[in-house]
């Protein structure tokens, strides 16, 4: 499945993102994501993983590729969550680096405009993203409208019958 | 029999206001990660999650009762994650009445009293309790 064009711009202005994963005893997991990236093929998406969560993703994914990501835009609440198999991992190069920093870039101004009670310095921000660790790649299968409100949860892609 | 229990300093993170991430997966084996707004500390082994709209996360939980939950302790560089499993909702008493309140306070601050209205205080028991640090690469 292609992710939509409206998708895909989505993603240069989202903020922070989460992953999940399960256990072969449905144990969900989660794993921190301190950035993603775009790829060439629009059914396919690539996200950074900081550590310590590579370990267990690597661990559930051999045993169930299945990969739930949410993908938020801090401030107006946009969200939207991604699922689909897992696509293989890749070392982080520079292309990766640039996106993450973008990535960084808008978490830090993000969380800054809307946190009106603890005045987090940059510095912070920055070293509770973290950093890079793994680039691991999706292959999207369906797109879920997150936004709080109504509609919430519905299937964006494909669309819903 | 004692099971696991919630260290002292998670309070203060639980009470921090910074949203949570909560992982579920259906009965079918399909993880689902979303954001929640909060998380209430109900004792040393229990902490409750609100339901106020049906969702894939109450269904999973329904289905399948694991769940983890994430809690972002930043002054510290670090993170809660709690293994969790639903024990069963309340649509009454003290924990009950006090989400209420806390969610109709929210609600009513940014204009949308009545909306986000509590169906029940879900309660679930702690089974695991990791404090991740933020690692270098």
């Amino acid at each position: 499945m292609a992710i939509p064009g409206v998708i895909l711009r989505f993603l240069e202005r989202a903020s922070i993102a989460y992953a999940a994963t399960r256990d072969r005893h449905l144990t969900p997991h989660f794993h921190w994501v301190c950035g993603w990236i775009r790829e060439p093929e629009p059914q396919f998406l690539t996200f950074f993983v900081a550590e310590p969560f590579t370990e267990r993703l690597l661990r559930n994914v051999a045993e169930c590729p299945r990969l739930a990501l949410t993908i938020e835009h801090i401030g107006p609440h946009e969200t939207y969550q991604f699922k689909g198999d897992f696509a293989g991992t890749r070392a982080t190069g520079a292309a990766e680096r640039a996106a993450f920093e973008a990535c960084r870039e808008r978490f830090v101004r993000d969380v800054q405009q809307i946190d009106t009670r603890h005045n987090f310095a940059s510095r912070t921000l920055e070293l509770y993203l973290g950093q890079p660790s793994l680039a691991v790649r999706i292959a999207v299968q369906e797109v879920f409208l997150q936004t709080p409100g109504p509609g919430a949860g519905r299937r964006l892609a494909p669309p819903e019958p | 029999m004692t099971g696991v229990r919630l260290p002292d300093e998670i309070r203060p993170v639980m009470e921090s206001g910074i949203p949570l991430v909560l992982s579920t997966c259906s009965k079918d084996g399909e993880p689902n990660v979303a954001v929640i707004s909060q998380a209430y500390y109900v004792d040393a082994e229990h902490v409750a999650l609100s339901y106020q709209f049906f969702s894939k996360t109450i269904r999973n939980v329904r289905e399948n009762p694991r769940a983890t939950l994430c809690l972002h302790d930043i002054w510290n560089a670090r993170r809660f994650v709690l293994g969790l499993l639903y024990d069963r909702s309340e649509t009454e008493g003290e924990v009950f009445e006090r989400m209420s309140l806390e969610i109709e306070a929210i609600a009513s601050a940014t204009g949308m009293s009545g909306i986000f209205k509590l169906r029940s205080a879900d309660i679930y028991r702690v089974t695991s309790v990791e404090c991740l640090p933020c690692l270098p690469a």
